[in-house]
């Protein structure tokens, strides 16, 4: 069992990976840390105090939204949703981040 | 924008905030643990080994607070409540810092409301930039001019995108018996349509009804809101009404907007007639004629968009020698011809307006504002003294707080906002002086005899002294300033050393 929180990411990236797991529907900010996790092999691991915190910046900034309802196991989570402007800031971001890793690689292939 | 509602939203329901963060977050916990457990841990193992995982929880928290609000707004609140009743508890201090700030911010905010209604603030009418005044002579000195004068110039319409002229007068209001006046304006027919100043109600002059001797709708006349008010309660049926002016009759057609007071800054009007009804009013002293010497009037154009000063001008100047000829008074002696002749015309801006109030206090206001400055200054320094008296008492306190772990800043922090308050309840009650304080000063001045040209006869002073954004954020200006210059003034604490023992 890691303890390791997630490998320093880039500004932002977390935003945009939350943001990408909100797009196959509404989860629980638990759902999402498991979803990070199982999608990508155990390398991300996200912790509380980077989850909970980026999970209020997009509640802020109006790309979800939160609800409480009941859990699989009934208890009372918040369940956070996608909205239109974060389906945007997504594509946007999306985009930003595919031409940032491209340079990186550029950078990284010369030599 | 929506972004700071959210912000508000959260602000004010930040206990359910909380409580709701801590809940998510403890069920993520239980999750962890129910998944640890599932892989075949002990429960009370699975407890201390989610823990782990997650990390403080307490952090998370103050994270995700901090998104909301900036770590350095968190506690100003509280900060305030802690200085309200600080300040409270030291009642006799607090009230002679508040009453010396209140004199200090209050006679600053009142000469400025003067300076700002009397030199800053521009006509309330449309596009004042484009106003320019008429004037001879090469120096900022200010015109009268003639009836003859504006009568060329008003045959003139190609120079500007159209001119104005009127004279301030006094009107008896009787019918008989005991005089009553009224601040009277001879305006020329154009004069609210080139300003750009709507009727409050009915309607302003027309061309038709600035014929030498009387309009084709007969003598009529606008009045001002305030003598709306005052005279007919605001009655709608003021239109269409009579007034008795000099002994001659005049329907009411229109009444102007509450903000117009005419376009001399310093006075007010509560008629308005057309300038060529003045034949009816002085009969055979009438000035309104091609050569009469007299000069009552002043005039202002307005540009052409595009047009500068300077181009205005040279029209101007361009057809001076015909309206000098054309307007040449009777009987005047050889030289004083030559020199009428030659007297160059200028135009000067005038987006604030024709003053003689203004020529004649500019420097003396100015004077003024810069010794209640110093005042204020003084003001600072004997509350400053007042608090550093009391801050030595603190120290025990700061001491205490800097042991437990409050940085230098917080404790300044604290400090500042104490000063704040401070300077916000003699702001308060300052601002209470200044309106007082800024009408009383108009007073004075409408009891001295005030030039205001070759033929007025009233000198009731008048401005406008409602706050604006100019005279708010010179308050709030000088409120910030006073908070910090006494604020940064106290020490906050004993800087290094520690006395534990007394």
């Amino acid at each position: 069992m890691g303890t390791r929180d997630a490998p320093d990411l880039l500004p932002g990236t977390l935003d945009l990976l939350i943001l990408k797991t909100l797009v196959r529907g509404v989860m629980h900010g638990y759902g999402i840390a498991q979803q990070l996790k199982d999608v990508s092999n155990d390398v991300l691991q996200v912790g509380e105090s980077s989850l909970y915190p980026a999970l209020q910046r997009l509640l802020l900034k109006g790309w979800v939204t939160a609800e409480w309802g009941a859990s699989e196991n009934n208890r009372r989570a918040r369940y956070y949703t996608l909205t239109p402007a974060g389906r945007k800031q997504l594509a946007a971001e999306r985009h930003e981040f595919d031409r940032l890793i491209l340079a990186i690689q550029k950078v990284l292939n010369t030599a | 924008m929506r972004q700071v509602l959210r912000r508000v939203w959260h602000a004010i329901r930040r206990r359910r905030f909380e409580s709701d963060l801590a809940e998510e977050i403890e069920f993520h916990r239980a999750m962890k643990q129910r998944e640890l457990e599932e892989d075949g841990l002990e429960p009370t193992e699975a407890t201390f080994a989610t823990r782990r995982a997650l990390g403080s929880t307490a952090l998370a928290q103050d994270r995700a607070r901090d998104v909301w609000c900036p770590r350095w707004l968190q506690g100003v609140g509280q900060d305030v409540l802690l200085a309200v009743r600080t300040l409270a508890a030291s009642r006799i201090v607090s009230t002679v810092a508040v009453l010396s700030l209140a004199l200090g911010i209050g006679a600053n905010t009142a000469m400025f409301s003067l300076v700002n209604s009397l030199l800053l603030r521009t006509l309330p009418v449309r596009d004042p930039p484009r106003l320019v005044l008429m004037s001879s002579g090469t120096g900022p000195r200010i015109g009268y001019w003639s009836y003859g004068v504006w009568d060329q110039l008003r045959q003139r319409p190609q120079l500007f995108d159209g001119a104005v002229a009127w004279s301030v007068t006094r009107f008896d209001l009787s019918s008989g018996g005991e005089t009553q006046f009224v601040d009277g304006l001879w305006a020329n027919g154009t004069f609210f349509d080139v300003l750009g100043v709507p009727p409050y109600l009915g309607r302003t002059f027309s061309k038709a009804d600035d014929q030498l001797g009387g309009g084709s709708n007969g003598p009529v006349a606008v009045i001002s809101f305030g003598f709306w008010q005052r005279h007919f309660d605001g009655a709608r049926e003021a239109i269409g009404r009579t007034l008795t002016l000099d002994r001659v009759t005049f329907t009411i057609v229109g009444v102007t907007p509450p903000d117009f007071f005419g376009a001399d800054v310093g006075r007010t009007f509560d008629v308005a007639v057309p300038l060529g009804d003045e034949r009816l009013i002085h009969g055979p002293d009438s000035w309104l004629s091609p050569r009469s010497y007299a000069t009552p009037l002043t005039v202002m154009a307005r540009l052409k968009p595009g047009q500068t000063l300077e181009a205005a001008t040279a029209a101007l100047r361009a057809v001076q020698p015909q309206i000098r000829q054309a307007t040449l008074p009777d009987n005047w002696p050889a030289q004083f011809l030559g020199r009428y002749l030659k007297d160059a015309f200028t135009l000067v801006p005038a987006a604030n307006g024709h003053s003689n109030l203004r020529r004649q206090y500019q420097q003396p206001l100015v004077t003024i504002l810069v010794v209640v400055a110093m005042v204020l200054l003084i003001a600072c320094a004997n509350v400053a003294n007042l608090l550093l008296a009391r801050a030595t008492a603190r120290r025990h306190e700061f001491s205490v707080r800097r042991a437990l772990g409050a940085s230098r800043w917080r404790l300044m922090r604290q400090l500042l906002i104490e000063s704040a308050v401070l300077a916000g309840a003699g702001t308060v009650v300052g601002l209470v002086i200044a309106s007082w304080g800024s009408h009383l000063l108009v007073r004075q001045l409408s009891t001295q005899n005030v030039d205001a040209g070759p033929n007025a006869t009233t000198n009731t002073v008048f401005l406008d002294l409602s706050l604006d954004w100019r005279v708010l954020a010179f308050t709030i200006g000088v409120t910030v300033a006073t908070a910090l210059l006494f604020g940064l003034h106290q020490p906050c604490g004993p800087p290094v050393s520690f006395r534990w023992t007394r």
